[in-house]
């Protein structure tokens, strides 16, 4: 089998753009997502074979329609809860939390 | 758990693969190979491209941590590395591009011997 992550040898998806090689974060969230990830690693909760495979194992529409940091915010939220680090209720009950505090900024 | 005063260089250094091993490398530079066809579904570092293809060592790497083991929850089995080179034509026939050649670093759990003899 290959996931959608192995993607060499596909065609559809033009060539390799080396025109935007800045590495800077483009946002915020990026930053705390890489840095809470390499934490997580250092930590031991898991490993980056576990977080490659789990990125592998998205959705392949979801995979093909996000970036690449959303590709490492997928895995780390996949494994924090598959390791038990946080439970599948804690995790959809932030979800609420913050869902709700935007429609009150929203609103 | 990492000390704090730790993660700086942890981040600096990376987390270097390299292990030893008790076994000797079954291949050597300059031997012909060829690699696996096994389509697992779990995680593996053998592109689809690259399955059941030939290819020449050209390089060791030395033994390290086996990602396909150690992504399942397998421990590290670690696995002799070697730098593999396949030629344009060998992965890609009649869309390869002019001659050229793609290398690849495989775990020796991937290849088996080339020789046609």
């Amino acid at each position: 089998m290959r996931s959608i992550a192995d993607m060499g040898g596909m065609q559809g998806f033009g060539p390799v753009d080396r025109a935007d090689d800045d590495t800077r974060f483009k946002a915020e969230w990026e930053a705390k997502t890489f840095a809470v990830n390499l934490l997580s690693l250092a930590a031991g909760c898991f490993n980056i074979d576990e977080s490659r495979y789990s990125m592998e194992n998205m959705p392949p529409a979801d995979y093909l329609t996000t970036s690449y940091f959303e590709h490492w915010l997928y895995s780390l939220e996949d494994l924090l809860i598959s390791k038990g680090v946080l439970t599948e209720e804690e995790y959809r009950a932030r979800i609420a939390e913050l869902t709700e505090k935007e429609a009150g900024h929203a609103a | 758990m990492l000390p704090k005063e730790m993660v700086a260089i942890a981040i600096a250094t990376g987390a270097p693969t390299l292990r030893a091993i008790g076994t000797a490398p079954k291949f050597k530079v300059g031997d012909d190979i060829m690699t696996t066809n096994d389509h697992v579904s779990t995680h593996t570092r053998l592109p689809g491209y690259a399955r059941d293809k030939r290819g020449t060592v050209v390089g060791y790497e030395g033994a390290h941590v086996f990602p396909d083991a150690h992504s399942a929850g397998r421990g590290e089995c670690p696995d002799h590395l070697y730098r593999v080179r396949f030629d344009s034509e060998t992965l890609w026939g009649k869309g390869s591009d002019g001659p050229g050649a793609v290398y690849l670093s495989l775990w020796e759990s991937y290849l088996v011997s080339g020789d046609v003899s």
